[in-house]
């Protein structure tokens, strides 16, 4: 056999896990907005939510108590999501997305805009931003939601997305530019006021 | 700068993450072009927006629920069965055989019948002594774990 069963010891022990289910208790308003964002809706923001805490606890002594938890929990749950949609067969395999995102002729691969997650978009219909969100690429509409919605710098975001900056750099951008058209073509009046109040 | 080149900067310099000297050619043609001060002022409002949606209030019952599901985690016996490879049942066959005929070339001395345990073709391995991962939490790929596994 490759591997040692250890037969001592538990996976988390009673300390772990009543620290787990206190950071958990201080951490999950704030990380269901977060999963709310990535996939516009209550249902698949719980069990988004309910996926990222169990690959958290699995996962507990991997993580670093002098970082905030938050932002533990935030990278797993930006991964999780990604998984749930790729498994969903919605993202293309990512040697191909890097190519396009990187190279320098930058072929539009996705054409996520014209299929827009439809779930999302059917609940989202009070509110033009989060439907605009909808129709963006899963892996931009991320960046765009950590920079803009959680606030974090392209850095912080390279280490939640297991990226690069320069990708960052590049998903935001091009993000931002599909929401923009979403935007324009089915909401232009909103707009023109979101400009005027600037 | 041309237009190609700001546009492509925006976002960036939108969020504070331009060099100095980049940052200072983009607000100069930003200056100079109405088309592109135009979506300089989009992109603005819209990340603006952004930052004032308002968090999407969690449902009644979340934090008790996701409590649950945690604990269902720790407490769940679940039994992994690893498949034993034929070799190790054919190796463990040979050390019986031998033991038998270590035994035999020695009539006088007393013979101790040893027989080894059967090897099992199957552990029952509970879920606190080694658990398999679905998926690693960075990574896609199932992986197994022993449960002290990477603890300090
Ligand atoms: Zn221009």
């Amino acid at each position: 056999m490759s591997f040692a069963i250890a037969r001592d010891g538990n996976v988390a022990s009673t300390l772990d896990r009543e620290h787990f289910e206190r950071l958990l208790r201080e951490s999950y308003r704030q990380a269901y907005a977060l999963a709310y964002r990535l996939t516009g809706n209550g249902a698949d923001a719980e069990d988004l939510l309910q996926d990222a805490y169990i690959r958290a606890y699995r996962f507990f002594h991997q993580y670093d108590p002098e970082l905030p938890f938050a932002k533990w929990l935030s990278k797993i749950l930006c991964n999780a999501n990604i998984d749930r949609l790729r498994r969903k067969g919605r993202l293309k395999i990512a040697s191909l997305d890097q190519r396009s995102e990187e190279g320098r002729q930058v072929a539009e691969v996705a054409d996520w805009s014209n299929t827009p997650d439809r779930r999302m978009v059917e609940e989202s219909v009070s509110d033009p931003l989060q439907e605009g969100l909808a129709a963006v690429r899963p892996e931009f509409r991320t960046a765009v939601v950590l920079a803009d919605i959680e606030g974090m710098e392209y850095e912080e975001i390279a280490q939640t997305m297991g990226t690069s900056v320069g990708t960052v750099r590049s998903r935001i951008h091009r993000g931002r530019k599909q929401l923009r058209r979403y935007l324009s073509e089915h909401f232009p009046d909103y707009v023109a006021r979101m400009v005027d109040e600037l | 700068m041309n237009c190609r080149n700001a546009q492509a900067k925006l976002s960036a310099l939108l969020d504070g993450e331009l060099g100095g000297n980049e940052a200072l050619l983009v607000r100069e043609h930003l200056r100079q072009c109405a088309r592109c001060s135009a979506e300089w002022r989009e992109l603005r409002a819209l990340k603006l927006a952004l930052g004032q949606l308002t968090d999407a209030e969690p449902p009644a019952g979340l934090e008790d629920r996701l409590l649950a599901a945690v604990r269902r985690q720790g407490s769940e016996r679940r039994t992994i069965r690893l498949w034993v490879p034929a070799a190790a049942a054919a190796a463990a066959a040979c050390a019986t055989l031998a033991l038998l005929q270590a035994a035999s070339s020695e009539p006088r001395q007393t013979v101790v019948q040893r027989t080894l345990p059967p090897v099992p073709s199957t552990f029952e391995v509970d879920r606190d002594q080694a658990y398999v991962s679905a998926a690693d939490p960075f990574g896609p790929g199932p992986v197994i774990l022993a449960a002290g596994y990477g603890r300090r």
